[in-house]
C-alpha cells in the first residue's frame, strides 16, 4: 500500500502543478479538480475489476514482461515461433516494465493506467481551453471527459493503454503547438516537440493520424486567429487575408511540421525499419469496426452507439459550432472522422482509405478521435445549458421545468451510457472466466516440459498473461501483426486459441497445427474448452492429466524437443540501443521541459501571462432559436430511430409470437445448453415432463449435442394454419471436426397466442442387462522410474513398437492427391501411430509433406490394422502462394493445379507405446445395402460411453487391392449396451487413378519396412485381410471394409 | 617472461615411464640453471605448459592431476629458448575397475520368442577416473531365465565387451548382469514376448436361441498360443467376422487376456444364420462356426382406429408369449393408390406395441396401402383414411 501512497502523492502533485500552471496563478479551477477527483476515484478503482478482462491490456503486459527481462533485445521467442517487439512502439510497455521492478507487472500496468486517466482528464481540459478559450467551459470539458462513454469503452472494455496515453499527450501538445505558431517563441516549439515525441513512442498511429486530424485543423485555427488580429473581426477574414497570414506563419508551420516529422521517424526508427523489412503479410482479419453497422447491430452498438453515446443527440450543435469560421478546419476533420468511423456501413471509408489501410486499421479509432474532438463543444454546450445563454433561451421559450427536465435527461443519459458501457463486460463477457495460471506455469516448469512448445485453447486474451509468466514458447500469440508463420498469416483468424469463433476456417487452421505438430515442436495443449477435445483425439493427441485449475493437458507423442539454438532475425546494435533508450528519454525530456519549468516558475512566484488563445474566447449570448429547433428535431429523430431499433429487437427476440421465432429460440436454447428454457418451448399438453425431458437430454451424447456450435439456421414453413404449422429446419453446425448439416421437421401448435413445439419421439431401446461385467487389458507407462533432472535414463525409455506397412499407394481422385494404405501394429504392446507422407516428382524434388489426420486409427492394439489416408492440404505444399485455397474448408478441397506432378512418395511411420484411448468394444451389428446407401447399426458392448463413433470405410478393386479410404463421423454417440444407426453414402471412384503403388520408400521408426516384414512377420498370410472384405459393387470398386474408431468424451 | 640465451646442459633424471592413472607424476631434470625451461605436455585431454619448480641440483615438473588421471599416452617436450631440448613419453595405464562404473546396456528391451531374435549386452567397465580398462580384461556375463542362470566369459576389446543373448522359445523375462573382477553391474532386463499366434478355435455362448434383438451373444476363442506354446500377449486384437444370411459381414472385436479373447454382439431381430470366423490378421485364423437364430416373434396384429389415422402394431409377443423387450424396430411404409411410396416411418416398440399417426396435414382422405415390417415379418393392408 506504500506504493499506492506514492502514486497518490504523485498524482496530487501533478494535479496541483498542472492546475496551478494552467490557471497561471489564478484561482485553481474547481471543475478540473472535481473532474480529476471523480475521475481517479471512479476509473482508478474500477480498473482493478475491468482492465484484466479487456481485449488489449494483457497483451501490453506481455510486452512489458519482455522488456523487464531483456530490455535491449527485441526478439521474443515465446509467441509465433519468435517475433520482434519492435513491431509496436515501446514506451507504455517499457514504463510498465520499469514499474514492475518495484511492484510486479500488474502494479506497473495499473499505475500506467492511472497515469493515463490523469493525463486524459487534464489533456481534455487543456484541449477545451485551447478550443474555447474559456476556463469554465474547459472545466466542463474535463468533467464530461471523465464520463464520456468513448473513454470508458476504450479503457474498460478495450484496454488500449498506449492509445489513451498517446492521445492524451497529443491533447497536451496541442496548446503548445498553437502557442508556437502564434507567438514564434522557441520555448513553445520545445514543449510541443517534447510532447509529440512522447506521443510517437507510445503509439504509432496516433501521431500520424493526429497530425492529419488534430494538428492540421489546429494550424488552420491559428491562421484564422492571426488573420483576425489583422482585420479585427472574424467576418472580415477573406481567403486573401487567410492566405496572407498563412504566408506569414509559413516558416513556423514548416518548422514544426518538419521537426515533428523527424521525431516521428527517428524516435521509433527501429519500428519503421522493421515494418519495411517485415511488411504485414497477414490476410485481413475481420474486425467489428469494419462491419456494416446496420446489418451487424452488435458491432454498431460497440463501435458507434457506445462511443458516441449521448453526443448523438447533440450532433447538429457540434457540427454547427465546428463549421463556424474559426473552427472550419476542425469541422472538416470531425466530419471526416465521423464518416470513417462508420466502417463498412457505407462504401465511403473503404474508398477513402484504400483497401490495404481499410483492412489493417481498426476503424473504431476514428470514432474515438471524433468523440474526443467533440468534447470541448460538448463542454461548451453543457456550460451554456447549465449557466449560460441556452439556459435563458430555454427557460424563456419552454419554461423552467422543461429546462430542468432536459438537463435531467442529459445527465441521466450520460450516467446510463457510463453504467451500460461498464456493465457490458459483466453481462456479455468477452473473456472466459479468469484462469488460475499457477498450475500451468508449474506444469511447464516441471520435468522439462518447457522444452516443447505449448498451445492454450479457449483462454481468450489471458493467453498473454500465461505467456508473461513462463519462458515456454507457444505457436500462438496475441499480436497478429507480428506473425511470421504462413500457416497463420494466410488465415483470417485472430488466434488459434479461439479458432472456433472463426468457424470452419478457424478450425481448419488449427487442424494444420494439430496434424503436423512436430513441425512446430508442439507437444502440449492446455484445453479450457472441451469443444476442441474431439479434434485433438482424432488428430492423434491424448489426454495427459487434468490440472487442479480444471485445465486439461493433452500431449502428442513422437514430437522432438525444440533445438537448443533457434534462429532469430537480428537487428543492428544501434537500433537496439535506440529502441531501449529513446522512449524513456522522451519522457524524461518532456518532464523536464514541461513540468520542471512550470514548477520553477511557481516556486519563483513569477506571474505569467495568460495563454495566448484565451484571447479568442467568444462571449456566449444569444443562443440561436433556429439551432434549438433543429437540435430538437434531430434529437427526436434519434429517439425515433432508437425506439424503432428497440422494437425490432423486441420482435426478433420475442420467442413465441411466430413459428420461426419459437424454432429460433428453441435451437438457441439448445445451442447454449439451456435445456430448461428449451423445454419451455415444448407443448405443455404433451406428456413429456421437465424431468423426463432433462433426462432424455442428459443421456444423449455425441458430436452434435456436446461439441457443436449452431452456425446458421434456415427455416421453411411447410404448412401453416392459424393453430398449427409444420416447419422444416435446416441447421448448420460447426463442430470441431467438420461442418454438419442436419435437417429436422417440427410440428408446431399455437396455444393461447403462443407457439409451441411438439416434442419428438425417443428411442425405447432397453438394454438386456442391469449389471454386467467386462474384462480388458489396461496399460501403464511409468515415464521416468528414476527421479532425475537429467535426461531420462535409457532403461526408462520404452522401445518403439514395431509397425508394418501392408500396402501404400499414391492415388489421384478428382484432381487431388492422396496416399492411401494399410498398416499393422505387429508388436506386443499398443502403439500410437504417426504417419508422415511426402510427395516427390520424377526428378525427386520434394513437393509436399503432410501427416495422416483423421483417416486412420491413431491408437492400435497389438496386431490391429488400420487403413489410412493422407490428404495434402494447402500449407503442406512447398510453394504456398498459388496453392492455398482462398477459404479453407476441411470438407471441401481446392484441387491443386501443379505443373509438377507427384509420381513417388515416401512414408515415415513412427510408433510409440500408447496406454490410453484403446477402447475397441464397438461392433458392427447390422448392415443393409441399398442403391446408394449403406445403412447399419453399431453396438457398444463395453463399459465406456462412446461420444463420437467414427467409421473408416476402405474401398478395394476386384483384386481386393486398396483404392481409397473415406470416413464418417456419426452425429450421435453410442451408449453402453445400446445401438446407434448410421447411413453412409458410398463414394464414386470412377475417376480414381492409382499413380504409384509401392512399399519401397516406406519406413517404420526409421527402418525400411521390407526388413521389418522379413524379420518379424516372415510368413504373413495375406488372405486374412481379404477375407474380411465386404462384397459391394459400387462405382469403380468391388469390395468395402468397415473399421470403427471411438472417441470417448468422458472416460470412466 | 624473459629468457636469457642459455646452452647449459640439461637431462632427465626420472626413469619411470609407466604409471597408473591417478598416480602423482613428477618429472625431474638435472640442470645448471633453473630459469628458462618449460615443459609442454600433450595427451588426450589436450596440451598444457608447466612451469618448473626449483629443487636441489635441478628442476622438477609436477604434471597436473587432470593429465595424470587420463589413461593413455602422454607426450612431453622440454622447451628452452623456443627450442625443444628434450622430449619423451609417459604411459599412463588405467587403474582397477570401479564397481560404480561398470556401464552396461541391454537392447532391444523386448525380443520375440523363437530361434532368431536376440538382444545385445554391452559392457564398458572403467576405472575410477572413467578410463576404459585395457583390452583383454575378462568380463563375466550372467543371465537368468526361468530360474536357470547361465554364465559366459568375454573379454574387453576396443574399450568394451559385448555379447548377444539369444531369445528362448518361451516367453518371459531375461535378467542380465556383468562383472569384472568381482565387481558387478546393475540388473538389466529384457522381455521375451511370444511369437506370432497360430490358428485357434472359437466358441459362442448365449442364453437362448431366439432372435429377439435384445440379448447378447458372446464369442470366445480357445487359448491362443504361438508355435512354442506361449500364450499370445495380453491385449492382442482378435476380429470376429460374422456373415449373416444376406451375405453382410458384421464384425466385433476383442482383446486377449491370458490367451483368450471375448467379444459380443446383440442377437439379430429376425431369423438368421450366422457364420463366424475370427482373425488375428496376417498371423492366425480360427475355424468357422455357425449359429442359428430362430424367430422370437411369429406373428403380430396391426389395428386401426375409426378414422384409420392411428395405427397400432402389436401386441408383439416373444417366444414365450411375453411382450417383446422394448426397443424392437418397427417400420411402416405408406403407399398411395398408385402404389407409389409416400413415406417410411420408424418407431421402437414399448410394452410390446408400436404406434403411428398419419397426420391429416400430410395424408389427405383417400385410399392407401400400409406395409408394416418388424422382426422380419411383413404385413400389408389397404385402408381408407376418413
Amino acid at each position: 500500500m506504500a506504493d499506492n501512497q506514492g502514486i497518490s502523492q504523485y498524482i496530487y502533485l501533478y494535479t496541483v502543478i498542472n492546475s496551478v500552471r494552467l490557471n497561471q496563478m489564478n484561482r485553481t479551477n474547481i471543475l478540473l479538480i472535481v473532474a480529476l477527483f471523480i475521475g481517479i476515484a471512479f476509473h482508478g478503482s474500477s480498473i482493478f475489476f475491468t482492465l484484466e478482462s479487456t481485449y488489449d491490456a494483457l497483451i501490453h503486459l506481455f510486452f512489458a514482461d519482455h522488456y523487464a527481462n531483456s530490455w535491449f533485445e527485441p526478439w521474443d521467442y515465446r509467441w509465433y515461433t519468435g517475433f520482434t517487439v519492435q513491431a509496436y512502439p515501446p514506451l507504455v510497455h517499457q514504463s510498465i516494465a520499469l514499474l514492475s521492478y518495484i511492484g510486479g507487472l500488474k502494479f506497473g500496468m495499473f499505475t500506467v493506467a492511472l497515469l493515463g486517466i490523469v493525463l486524459f482528464i487534464t489533456g481534455a481540459y487543456r484541449f477545451g481551453l485551447l478550443i474555447t478559450g474559456n476556463r469554465k467551459v474547459a472545466g466542463y470539458t474535463a468533467l464530461l471527459a471523465v464520463f464520456s462513454s468513448t473513454f470508458v469503452e476504450t479503457l474498460h472494455i478495450f484496454g488500449q493503454l498506449p492509445s489513451i496515453i498517446g492521445l492524451s499527450v497529443l491533447l497536451h501538445a496541442l496548446p503548445e503547438i498553437y502557442s508556437w505558431i502564434k507567438t514564434g517563441k522557441l520555448k513553445y516549439l520545445a514543449t510541443s516537440l517534447s510532447l509529440i515525441a512522447v506521443t510517437v513512442t507510445s503509439h504509432h498511429v496516433t501521431p500520424i493520424f493526429g497530425m492529419v486530424f488534430f494538428v492540421f485543423p489546429l494550424i488552420g485555427m491559428v491562421i484564422m486567429d492571426a488573420a483576425k488580429d489583422e482585420v479585427h473581426t472574424m467576418k472580415a477574414i477573406t481567403f486573401k487575408v487567410f492566405f496572407k497570414t498563412f504566408k506569414k506563419l509559413f516558416w513556423r508551420i514548416v518548422g514544426f511540421g518538419f521537426s515533428s516529422l523527424v521525431l516521428i521517424v527517428v524516435c521509433i526508427l527501429p519500428y519503421w525499419i522493421n515494418s519495411k523489412k517485415n511488411p504485414i503479410t497477414q490476410v485481413p482479419i475481420p474486425h467489428g469496426s469494419r462491419d456494416n453497422f446496420l446489418e451487424i447491430t452488435s458491432s454498431g452498438l460497440v463501435f458507434f452507439m457506445i462511443p458516441w453515446g449521448i453526443l448523438l443527440f447533440l450532433l447538429p450543435y457540434i457540427f454547427y459550432r465546428y463549421y463556424s469560421k474559426r473552427y472550419l478546419f476542425f469541422g472538416l476533420s470531425i466530419s471526416l472522422l465521423t464518416l470513417l468511423g462508420t466502417g463498412g456501413t457505407t462504401p465511403i471509408p473503404l474508398k477513402l482509405l484504400g483497401k490495404t489501410a481499410f483492412n489493417i486499421l481498426t476503424l473504431d479509432r476514428f470514432t474515438l478521435w471524433a468523440t474526443i474532438m467533440a468534447l470541448p463543444i460538448f463542454g461548451e454546450f453543457v456550460y451554456r445549458m447549465v449557466e449560460g445563454d441556452l439556459k435563458i433561451r430555454l427557460q424563456e421559450r419552454f419554461g423552467a421545468v422543461y429546462h430542468r427536465l432536459l438537463g435531467g435527461f442529459l445527465a441521466g443519459g450520460i450516467l446510463f451510457m457510463v453504467i451500460f458501457t461498464m456493465s457490458l463486460g459483466y453481462f456479455r463477457p468477452s473473456q472466459p472466466d479468469k484462469i488460475k495460471m499457477l498450475p500451468i506455469v508449474n506444469f511447464l516448469n516441471q520435468d522439462q516440459h518447457d522444452q516443447w512448445r505449448y498451445l492454450p485453447l479457449g483462454f481468450g486474451d489471458q493467453i498473454a498473461w500465461l505467456s508473461a509468466q513462463t519462458k515456454a514458447m507457444t505457436v500462438d500469440g496475441n499480436y497478429h501483426s507480428a506473425r511470421r508463420l504462413p500457416e497463420l498469416t494466410t488465415r483470417a483468424i485472430e488466434r488459434l486459441e479461439n479458432s472456433k469463433f472463426r468457424g470452419v476456417e478457424g478450425i481448419g487452421s488449427l487442424q494444420q497445427f494439430l496434424t503436423v505438430p512436430e513441425k512446430y515442436n508442439l507437444k502440449y495443449i492446455f484445453s479450457n474448452d472441451k469443444f476442441y477435445d474431439p479434434i485433438l483425439y482424432f488428430c492423434g493427441w491424448q489426454r495427459l492429466q487434468q490440472l487442479e485449475n480444471g485445465i486439461m493437458v493433452w500431449e502428442k507423442l513422437n514430437v522432438p524437443p525444440i533445438a537448443k539454438t533457434i534462429s532469430k532475425e537480428d537487428v543492428a546494435t544501434y537500433l537496439k540501443i535506440m529502441w531501449g533508450i529513446i522512449p524513456i528519454l522522451t519522457i524524461l525530456l518532456a518532464f523536464i521541459i514541461n513540468i520542471q519549468w512550470g514548477w520553477y516558475r511557481i516556486l519563483k512566484s513569477k506571474s505569467q501571462s495568460q495563454p495566448i488563445y484565451v484571447k479568442y474566447a467568444i462571449s456566449y449570448n444569444g443562443f440561436k432559436d433556429k439551432l434549438i429547433t433543429i437540435n430538437h428535431i434531430w434529437a427526436g429523430l434519434v429517439l425515433l430511430c432508437l425506439s424503432y431499433g428497440g422494437y425490432e429487437f423486441y420482435i426478433k427476440n420475442k420467442t413465441q409470437i411466430s413459428p420461426s421465432n419459437v424454432i429460433n429460440a428453441y435451437y438457441d436454447a439448445l445451442d447454449f445448453k439451456e435445456f430448461e428454457r428449451a423445454y419451455s418451448y415444448l407443448d405443455p399438453h404433451s406428456e413429456v415432463s421437465l424431468s423426463q425431458y432433462m433426462l432424455e437430454v442428459s443421456v444423449t451424447d455425441g458430436i452434435l449435442s456436446s461439441y457443436a456450435k449452431l452456425d446458421s439456421i434456415g427455416i421453411t414453413v411447410l404448412e401453416e394454419t392459424d393453430a398449427s404449422a409444420r416447419v422444416s429446419v435446416t441447421t448448420q453446425w460447426i463442430t470441431p471436426l467438420e461442418k454438419i448439416e442436419k435437417k429436422y421437421v417440427h410440428r408446431i401448435n399455437k396455444l393461447d397466442g403462443k407457439w409451441y413445439l411438439q416434442p419428438s419421439t425417443i428411442d425405447n431401446d432397453l438394454p438386456p442387462d442391469q449389471l454386467f461385467t467386462s474384462n480388458g487389458t489396461t496399460f501403464y507407462n511409468h515415464g521416468r522410474r528414476r527421479i532425475t533432472t537429467q535426461q531420462t535414463h535409457h532403461e526408462d525409455v520404452l522401445q518403439q513398437p514395431v509397425l508394418e506397412v501392408l500396402s501404400a499407394k499414391l492415388v489421384k481422385l478428382n484432381g487431388r492427391y492422396s496416399i492411401v494404405g494399410e498398416l499393422q501394429n505387429i508388436d506386443n504392446v499398443p502403439a500410437d501411430v504417426v504417419i508422415k507422407g511426402t510427395l516427390y516428382n520424377d526428378d525427386d524434388k520434394e513437393l509436399a509433406t503432410y501427416n495422416a489426420k483423421y483417416h486412420m486409427k491413431h491408437k492400435l492394439m497389438p496386431k490391429e490394422t488400420t487403413t489410412f489416408k493422407i490428404n495434402f492440404e494447402g500449407i503442406a505444399w512447398s510453394s504456398t502462394k498459388d496453392t492455398i485455397p482462398p477459404t479453407f474448408n476441411p470438407d471441401e478441397f481446392t484441387p491443386i493445379d501443379l505443373e509438377e506432378q507427384p509420381t513417388k512418395f515416401n512414408l515415415q511411420c513412427a510408433g510409440n507405446v500408447a496406454n490410453t484411448d484403446l477402447y475397441k468394444q464397438v461392433s458392427l451389428q447390422q448392415l443393409n445395402f441399398g442403391e446408394n446407401h449403406i445403412k447399419g447399426v453399431l453396438f457398444n458392448s463395453g463399459v465406456q460411453e462412446v461420444t463420437i463413433p467414427q467409421l473408416l470405410i476402405s474401398y478395394y478393386d476386384n483384386e481386393k487391392e486398396l483404392l481409397w479410404v473415406d470416413h464418417q463421423f456419426l452425429t450421435d454417440g453410442v451408449r453402453i449396451q445400446r445401438k446407434q444407426y448410421f447411413d453412409y453414402v458410398p463414394e464414386h471412384l470412377n475417376n480414381l487413378k492409382v499413380i504409384n503403388s509401392s512399399l519401397e520408400n516406406c519406413f517404420v521408426n526409421g527402418l525400411p519396412n521390407s526388413q521389418i516384414s522379413k524379420k518379424l512377420f516372415p510368413d504373413r498370410l495375406d488372405d486374412h485381410g481379404k477375407e474380411q472384405m465386404q462384397k459391394f459393387s459400387g462405382q469403380g470398386y468391388q469390395f468395402l471394409k468397415f473399421e470403427i474408431n471411438s472417441y470417448i468424451g468422458n472416460p470412466k | 617472461m624473459e629468457h636469457t640465451s642459455d646452452n647449459s646442459p640439461i637431462s632427465l633424471t626420472t626413469a619411470q615411464e609407466s604409471f597408473v592413472a591417478g598416480q602423482v607424476i613428477v618429472l625431474k631434470f638435472e640442470a645448471a640453471k633453473t630459469k628458462g625451461p618449460l615443459l609442454m605436455i600433450t595427451n588426450a585431454l589436450g596440451t598444457s605448459i608447466i612451469e618448473p619448480i626449483l629443487n636441489e641440483g635441478g628442476i622438477e615438473f609436477h604434471i597436473p592431476y587432470q593429465f595424470t588421471q587420463k589413461a593413455g599416452l602422454c607426450k612431453w617436450q622440454l622447451v628452452r629458448n623456443e627450442k625443444i631440448e628434450l622430449f619423451g613419453k609417459l604411459h599412463i595405464h588405467p587403474g582397477s575397475v570401479d564397481s560404480r562404473n561398470i556401464e552396461t546396456y541391454l537392447g532391444p528391451r523386448s525380443i520375440t520368442a523363437g530361434d532368431t531374435d536376440f538382444t545385445m549386452l554391452v559392457v564398458a567397465p572403467t576405472d575410477r577416473f572413467d578410463n576404459p580398462l585395457v583390452d583383454g580384461t575378462p568380463v563375466t556375463v550372467k543371465q537368468q531365465f526361468e530360474g536357470r542362470i547361465a554364465e559366459e566369459d568375454i573379454k574387453i576389446n576396443n574399450l568394451m565387451a559385448w555379447t548377444n543373448i539369444g531369445a528362448p522359445q518361451k516367453s518371459g523375462r531375461i535378467l542380465a548382469t556383468a562383472s569384472v573382477a568381482n565387481n558387478y553391474s546393475k540388473e538389466l532386463t529384457t522381455m521375451v514376448y511370444p511369437a506370432n499366434a497360430t490358428d485357434f478355435s472359437i466358441d459362442y455362448q448365449r442364453d437362448h436361441s431366439y432372435a429377439d434383438g435384445n440379448q447378447t451373444i458372446s464369442f470366445s476363442t480357445s487359448n491362443i498360443t504361438d508355435q512354442y506354446g506361449n500364450k499370445v500377449s495380453d491385449g492382442t486384437l482378435v476380429t470376429f467376422m460374422v456373415k449373416n444370411w444376406t451375405g453382410a459381414l458384421l464384425q466385433t472385436t476383442g482383446t486377449t487376456i491370458d490367451g483368450v479373447a471375448k467379444a459380443q454382439l446383440l442377437h439379430p431381430s429376425q431369423k438368421d444364420t450366422w457364420t463366424i470366423t475370427a482373425f488375428i490378421t496376417g498371423a492366425a485364423k480360427s475355424s468357422s462356426i455357425a449359429v442359428n437364430f430362430e424367430s422370437a416373434v411369429t406373428d403380430y396384429q396391426v389395428s386401426y382406429d375409426n378414422d384409420k389415422r392411428s395405427i397400432t402394431v402389436g401386441p408383439i409377443k416373444s417366444f414365450m408369449g411375453q411382450q417383446i423387450p422394448d426397443g424392437l424396430d418397427i417400420q411402416i411404409s405408406i403407399y398411395n393408390a398408385q402404389n407409389m411410396l409416400l413415406e417410411t416411418k420408424h418407431t421402437t416398440s414399448k410394452h410390446g406395441f408400436g404406434e403411428f399417426f398419419l397426420s391429416p396435414d400430410y395424408f389427405l382422405k383417400g385410399k392407401y396401402r400400409v406395409e408394416v415390417e418388424t422382426a422380419g415379418i411383413n404385413q400389408s393392408q389397404t385402408l381408407e383414411i376418413q
